[in-house]
């Protein structure tokens, strides 16, 4: 029921979204498709459709739908490929025309521009993250009628003058750079712009070798050397990186600093400097893309000059090239930063004083335990003469005097057989056996043989003949008369008894001191089955439930447990596993309640030990 | 046949104990006899002769232990062998006070029963010898003269001759014939034995 409602309620929130949200508007639809360069899953790519879709949702003048495309341009940089997928994009656009179209990355924009062939023509255009140079050739593009866009990573000079003032020595630039597109559009402009910065330096490019190659280099630099490094999406060779990724192996690589240009490279072993921060261009592409929907047209808007910065700086690698924090400029903010004592050693700090406090709560404690068990030894003494008083009455009960007499009627036959038998073996020693006698013998022990299983075979019905005195019983009150008497043996033995008794059970039918044998038989064997487990295992648990006009009760244990086969055996008398067992307990168990009408069986507990149980009919109920 | 003469009583009252003992004595050699009751028996048995007594101690009616009362006030120097079901040391423990020989508990072994039964036989060869002499030594006493018979009196209360002729105011002499012609008629040849028979006789002056 519960989940019929859940259904209903989300199937009326899915109508809801689906049809009436957009009469909740302005009435207005706006469709936005946003190109992304690279695969799906790339780390920069999903922050900033996070960031895109919680700021389209604040507005409140049109209803924003987004579509993401991911053209994956740096693995598949074929243009027969590219052309493909610009004309897969222009079918699956064609009816539902976008209204802006955002390209993330020259690459986007690239594509939009040379194969597009009438894709999204006319259509209004964000190009976002473009490098200086990109910037300079869209406005001087035809596209730029229809297009606007925002200008990233453009701080290489001031990246390359902080980088100096940390490594005042410096002597040799490197530079590292992939060979893909991507990385080209980005390494031309920053690369200008650090020759700018370190005039007069000499300068070791790295940038369009192998990984191999690059890691080679790096780690054998000329001392007074620092390394700056754009990006790298594919090296030399073809093979592709996740650029956050290629910066962690080359500075693992490098023996010289590496500086980076972007915040979102932070954290993969770059030194820092006044970074480009992606949330700020975010907010930027997302602010023009507005500002488009709202009616203005994008060649009148100028690309943006880049505004996004944070002076943010690495104090692992700092530490590494041992780079003095007085060198850095006031209000940095740092990552991997040490922490003092109290801050580095918190969590053992607090674990520390709260062991102090647990283990004076645990003195305490252990005090007041002391106490308490002086007077539960004393309370233990008392429960054991209870118990040894049960036994002495159970000795001389009806159950002790069905043993001593079955003992008797056992052994008259088993006595019998062994002297018929020995008798022969002693005639066929000396001789005298002949056919008559020996048919003789043999028959006397056949007969007493027939005896013992009639005396076992009668046993049930012995129980059965007793008089019992039937009243309303509780079984509740039974289990726990039964508890109270063997309460201090089963202390004494380090086992716990746990019940989960349901309350307000109805009365069944039956010989109060008869259910009493069967629960003390079941709880008693329940204990010597746990006797030699483990001490967390030393557990008996008594349960009782009422369930379909059946009382059932149920003793777990979790002792060496019982076999598939044995679930029907055990109740069989003289079946015992114990040294000094009898055999008989369960086979009475069986007798009482099954002249009870009820119902005794045993099974294995999927937890380890044996569960057994017997179920009676309630008082006055019919089936 | 080992013994002639001597013979095990199996008293028990169930059939297959009694036909199955029956089998392992007979199959040792013995001579067996196998009774339902203690009274069954006392009425049918000879009490007089070498053997011994084989008895299950819960019985109906005259219980094991009646019965090895009531025996031993009847001169009967079989001994008996208990058999229980599981072990009633009480029982078991008032039968051997009162003379049982041994006491087994069902079932057991055959080679137990006839070490048991063995002893018991030796037992009972013993006591029947000692108690043929005593008959024999009362048969003997019946055959003294009268004035034989208080001079006997007198001898083993251990008086001296001259005591006895002052006693009986009769010379010393005569006296001394007296003695002679008992020690003959008694058939014993010391004195130290007149005494001991007489004390087993339960003959005092």
């Amino acid at each position: 029921m519960k989940y019929l409602l859940i259904i209903t309620f989300l199937a009326l929130t899915f109508t809801l979204s689906g049809t009436a949200a957009p009469v909740l508007g302005s009435g207005e639809t706006k469709r936005v498709v946003v190109l992304y360069s690279l695969e799906k899953g790339n780390v920069g790519q999903d922050r900033m459709d996070a960031q895109l879709k919680a700021i389209f949702s604040r507005n409140k003048t049109f209803e924003i739908k987004l579509y993401n495309e991911y053209l994956d341009l740096i693995r598949f940089p074929d243009p027969a490929q590219i052309s493909r997928l610009t004309d897969f994009l222009r079918r699956k656009y064609a009816k539902e025309k976008p209204d802006v179209v955002v390209t993330v990355l020259p690459s986007a924009l690239d594509c939009l521009e040379q194969h597009g062939r009438g894709l999204f023509q006319g259509i209004p255009v964000v190009a976002g993250l473009l490098p200086r140079d990109r910037a300079e050739s869209l406005e001087v593009s035809p596209l730029r009628e229809s297009a606007t866009g925002t200008i990233y990573a453009d701080n290489a000079y001031e990246v390359a003058q902080s980088a100096l003032s940390l490594r005042p020595g410096t002597k040799r630039i490197a530079f590292v750079a992939g060979t893909s597109p991507l990385d080209i559009s980005f390494k031309v402009p920053i690369l200008r712009e650090i020759k700018r910065a370190t005039e007069g330096m000499e300068l070791i490019d790295l940038s369009g070798l192998t990984m191999k190659e690059t890691l080679e280099r790096v780690h054998t630099l000329p001392p007074d050397t620092i390394v700056f490094h754009t990006s790298m999406f594919r090296d030399k060779q073809g093979v592709t990186f996740n650029p956050p990724d290629a910066h962690r192996m080359v500075s693992d690589a490098s023996n010289a600093p590496v500086f980076g240009f972007v915040e979102s490279h932070m954290g993969k072993g770059i030194v820092g400097g006044r970074l480009s921060l992606l949330e700020s261009h975010i907010d930027k592409i997302a602010e023009l893309t507005l500002r488009i929907l709202a009616g203005e047209s994008p060649a009148a808007i100028p690309i943006a000059e880049e505004s996004g910065y944070r002076a943010v700086y690495d104090w692992r690698e700092l530490k590494r090239w041992r780079i003095p924090e007085s060198s850095l400029p006031k209000g940095s903010l740092f990552i991997n930063k040490d922490l003092n004592v109290f801050e580095r050693y918190k969590r053992y700090i607090i674990a520390g004083v709260l062991f102090l406090i647990l283990q004076t709560v645990l003195i305490v404690f252990l005090i007041q335990m002391n106490g308490k068990q002086k007077t539960a030894s004393a309370r233990l003494t008392e429960s054991e003469e209870r118990y040894r008083e049960l036994l002495r009455v159970d000795r001389s009960s009806r159950l002790g005097e069905l043993t001593a007499s079955l003992a008797h009627e056992l052994n008259q036959p088993l006595a019998a057989i062994l002297s018929n038998a020995q008798a022969a073996l002693r005639f066929l020693a000396s001789g005298n056996m002949n056919p008559e006698l020996s048919r003789e013998i043999l028959q006397n022990i056949v007969q007493d043989d027939k005896r013992a299983a009639d005396v076992i075979r009668s046993l049930r019905s012995m129980v059965k003949k007793g008089e019992a005195k039937k009243e309303p019983v509780n079984i509740n009150d039974i289990l726990r008369e039964v508890i109270a008497i063997t309460y201090g043996e089963l202390t004494a033995h380090n086992i716990m008894i746990e019940t989960l008794l349901e309350e307000t059970l109805p009365s069944v039918i039956a010989d109060r001191t008869q259910i009493q044998q069967v629960v003390l038989n079941l709880i008693m064997n329940a204990a010597d089955a746990v006797a030699q487990s483990a001490p967390d295992k030393r557990k008996i648990i008594l349960q009782t439930e009422l369930r379909d006009g059946f009382i059932r009760a149920t003793v777990h244990d979790y002792g060496p447990g019982i076999q598939a086969e044995q679930v029907d055996s055990v109740f069989n008398p003289f079946y015992t596993t114990k040294h000094n067992g009898l055999g008989m307990g369960l086979a009475v168990c069986k007798s009482i309640i099954t002249a009870h009408e009820g119902r005794i069986w045993a099974e294995k507990n999927p937890g380890g030990g044996a569960i057994f149980s017997f179920e009676l009919k309630v008082a006055n109920h019919e089936r | 046949m080992r013994d002639k003469g001597v013979v095990i009583f199996v008293i028990d009252n169930d059939a297959s104990v009694r036909k199955s003992l029956s089998f392992l004595l007979r199959s040792a050699g013995y001579e067996v006899k196998t009774f339902v009751s203690a009274e069954e028996f006392l009425s049918q048995a000879a009490l007089d002769i070498i053997g011994c007594i084989i008895l299950d101690v819960r019985m109906g009616g005259m219980t094991g232990l009646d019965l090895q009362v009531h025996l031993a006030t009847r001169d009967c120097h079989m001994p008996i062998i208990f058999m229980t079901g599981h072990g009633d040391i009480p029982m078991s423990v008032q039968a051997i006070k009162k003379g049982a020989v041994d006491f087994l508990t069902k079932p057991f072994d055959d080679t137990q029963l006839l070490s048991s039964v063995e002893s018991a036989i030796g037992q009972s060869r013993r006591e029947k010898a000692a108690l043929d002499e005593i008959r024999d030594f009362r048969r003997r006493l019946k055959t003294l003269t009268p004035r034989e018979h208080e001079v006997f009196l007198h001898v083993i209360s251990g008086l001296m001759n001259k005591q006895i002729a002052g006693e009986l105011n009769i010379k010393e002499h005569t006296v001394k014939v007296h003695r002679g012609r008992i020690m003959e008629k008694l058939g014993v040849g010391s004195l130290a034995n007149l005494v001991r028979l007489a004390e087993k006789a339960k003959i005092s002056s």
